[in-house]
């Protein structure tokens, strides 16, 4: 069964998140720690600044168990804390909330692209740690190249959804590459550097501030690289520049329209954008109207911000869809792969019961030669394989179409079937519990829990 | 054969449109990698068609209304696939190919005339015809990067219009590619120009004789050269300029409909 048990931004407060936070180095530590739990088959842990995971497989729902134990020791959060701050998934619903996560679609940011890279991270730290086996393995496999499907296919990661970013999305709209623009910030204030940083870390080589105030430009500039005029020279600067960014105080425009169309005319270049983030505005709004013009205040920029936020959320939908696709898919791999185990048994206990009856029946005959004997193994033999051969493969078939975990329990009841569990228990039908979702668990390792859980 | 192969090709880029068109609309990867199989294989056919029509002909198939048309049709898609290689801008397979779709559409349907022995053209009339085809094909091209400019800039000046925005090339981008082609387009329609008055001058005695065929270009490389003159001394870019680049290419076009070769 696997077991996940997390925290995220919007379960628990950011103290217990801070408390249970962990670095690359120590999720190796924390993942060999639940390992050895002898209920923990396989373990993986995932931490970003937003969630905490842990996620277990083991042979029954006592492996979700040791996660508990394992924060009750290590962090003195009891089974009540965890009730109220934390969620519990088990099973496909474990499943699909980790492809979920990959994929950003559990994120603050609905697609942060971030996240996927923390997942890879954590599954490679889990895996150098020894503590990731078959299952768990291929599940963050799974996961990956379904959040990467999802990205490359449905829009969810594409539209900027801050001001800072949307604007340098922007610029990318009107210029392309910005490695060969040059950049003027009106002013120094906090939301105009931030664009500044924005476009700086998307190429563009040069950036000039100019404030009324030199002092203020020029220590602005320092923190992130620009150089520093002051103001009659920056806007002396105008017709050279290709984005102007105003965040002044100024209580009222300091551009003028008369101003761009001059520095426009002397310019003789291509598209001017004009970013003004300032309230009072800094920029005429009328300059929007001059051709090769393009200028976005603070409330065409949210504008933009909110129709790719809503871009964003209808782009999830169609990912939502695609992750289900994806939880099937795994489910029937599982399936298929937990079938195994089950023809195994089935198959030792034809051979067995043969092999028991040739013995049986042997004593009745006249001595045989040995190879008489060896033909008359084999004739045994050969027709186990044979009643075996069609029922085998009808398994397959089901495992395949998912339905295997309505039939294998029937089928090991009516052999009274034993099967090894995939870490090393052994099992026997009928021994199990009732498992979360209802639906009767137990008996021979996820087989039968009728296909809805992954054990 | 020519019979099949051109309402093939007409198909294949009729095909094209539609599977680029839901490529960059729904951005489906799928789709818009199909549109590039199907252009590239019908370029192909229409390729495979000029050659048979030349080698029935005997001659090089630029001498009736018919032959410009296919030979302006394979250019134009010749020019989209590698603007495809090279810029990736998807959105071009909106507007180029449907060109090339019309002309071959137009072939089809004006009659396929038989040229006698004593009608072949001499090798000046036919470095002039294949010159201006050519330099109508860059032409093209400028007018198609003009109309993505001017549905970027119209997305850049509404604010609305995110979806579409994502879809389109950058502004500068569309402006540096047109640019480069209107130049190719500007220096071969002025040799065909060139090549065309001082054939006429030969036949006729006269620079021009005034028909639609010489009006027309003489009107588009007059607003091409605007265009470039604003350009260079007063950097005049952007939607005007668009517009400009526009307005030159359907004149030029317009020679095609007044053209009795």
């Amino acid at each position: 069964m696997l077991t996940l048990v997390g925290m995220n931004h919007r379960s628990a407060p950011l103290d217990l998140r801070e408390r249970l936070a962990l670095s690359g180095s120590e999720v190796g530590s924390v993942v060999s720690q639940l390992r050895a739990d002898p209920a923990v088959a396989e373990a993986f842990c995932l931490s970003t600044c937003n969630r905490v995971e842990f996620l277990v497989r083991g042979s029954n729902s006592e492996a979700g168990h040791a996660i508990d134990r394992y924060l009750k020791t290590e962090y003195d959060l009891d089974r009540a804390i965890l009730d109220r701050h934390a969620y519990r998934r088990q099973g496909r619903e474990a499943i699909r909330h980790l492809f979920r996560v990959a994929a950003g679609l559990d994120s603050m940011i609905l697609g942060e692209p971030q996240i996927l890279g923390q997942v890879k991270d954590a599954f490679a730290a889990s895996r150098d740690a020894g503590t990731t086996g078959v299952v768990v393995d291929r599940l963050l496999q799974h996961a990956l190249s379904a959040a990467k499907r999802a990205r490359s296919e449905t829009g969810i990661s594409r539209h900027a959804v801050s001001v800072a970013s949307a604007a340098v999305k922007l610029a990318h709209k009107i210029f392309g590459k910005l490695d060969d623009r040059r950049v003027l910030m009106l002013g120094a204030g906090k939301m105009g550097e931030l664009v500044a940083r924005h476009l700086k870390a998307n190429g563009v080589p040069e950036l000039i501030v100019c404030g009324r105030r030199f002092n203020n430009a020029d220590r602005a500039a320092r923190r992130f690289g620009a150089r520093a005029v002051h103001w009659d020279d920056g806007l002396e600067q105008l017709h050279s520049v290709d984005i102007v960014i105003g965040c002044t105080g100024a209580p009222r425009p300091v551009v003028t329209r008369k101003q761009v169309a001059r520095a426009l005319r002397k310019r003789r270049a291509g598209a001017l954008f004009l970013i003004d983030i300032a309230v009072p505005r800094d920029i005429e709004s009328s300059v929007h109207s001059l051709d090769n013009v393009y200028l976005y205040d603070i409330d065409a920029l949210e504008g933009v911000v909110d129709d790719n936020l809503e871009e964003r959320r209808r782009a999830a939908q169609q990912a939502e869809k695609l992750i289900d696709g994806e939880v099937k898919a795994f489910e029937r791999w599982r399936e298929a792969h937990d079938i195994g185990p089950m023809i195994a048994a089935l198959r030792k206990e034809f051979l067995e019961t043969g092999e028991r009856e040739l013995q049986r029946f042997r004593g009745r005959l006249e001595p045989l030669t040995e190879s008489q004997a060896k033909v008359l193994q084999e004739l045994t033999r050969s027709l186990t394989r044979k009643f075996l051969d069609r029922p085998t493969r009808f398994l397959r078939e089901s495992a395949t179409r998912g339905e295997s975990g309505q039939i294998a329990p029937l089928l090991l009841r009516a052999f009274e079937l034993e099967i090894e569990s995939g870490d090393g228990s052994s099992e026997a039908q009928g021994d199990g519990e009732r498992g979360d979702d209802g639906v009767t668990g137990g008996g021979p390792q996820r087989l039968v829990r009728g296909g809805r859980d992954d054990g | 054969m020519i019979q099949a192969l051109l309402p093939l090709a007409l198909a294949g880029y009729v095909l094209g449109v539609v599977l680029a068109t839901i490529g960059t609309v729904q951005s489906s990867r799928l789709a818009a990698r199909g549109a590039s199989i199907v252009f590239t294989c019908t370029w192909a056919v229409h390729t495979v068609a000029i050659l048979l029509i030349g080698i029935d002909a005997g001659r090089v198939p630029l001498t009736n209304r018919f032959e410009y048309l296919v030979a302006f049709g394979w250019a134009i898609a010749g020019l989209y696939l590698y603007v495809m290689a090279r810029h990736h801008f998807r959105v071009a397979g909106l507007v180029l190919p449907p060109l090339a779709a019309l002309s071959v559409g137009g072939a089809l349907a004006v009659s396929h005339p038989t040229v006698a022995n004593e009608d072949v053209p001499g090798v000046g009339f036919l470095f002039h015809t294949s010159i201006s085809t050519l330099g109508m094909a860059f032409l093209g091209v400028a007018f198609g990067m003009a109309i993505i400019y001017l549905a970027q800039d119209h997305a850049l000046k509404s604010r609305s219009t995110p979806g579409l925005l994502q879809r389109l090339p950058a502004l500068e981008e569309c402006d540096h590619v047109g640019f480069q082609a209107l130049i190719v387009g500007f220096i071969l329609l002025t040799v065909g120009i060139g090549t065309g008055v001082a054939m006429n001058t030969g036949l006729h005695s006269k620079l021009l004789s005034g028909g639609a065929k010489q009006i027309f270009p003489l009107l588009a490389w007059g607003v091409f050269l605007v265009v470039l003159l604003a350009r260079r001394w007063l950097g005049y870019r952007g939607r005007k300029s668009a517009l400009l680049t526009i307005a030159g290419f359907l004149l030029g076009l317009a020679t095609v409909v007044g053209m009795t070769l």
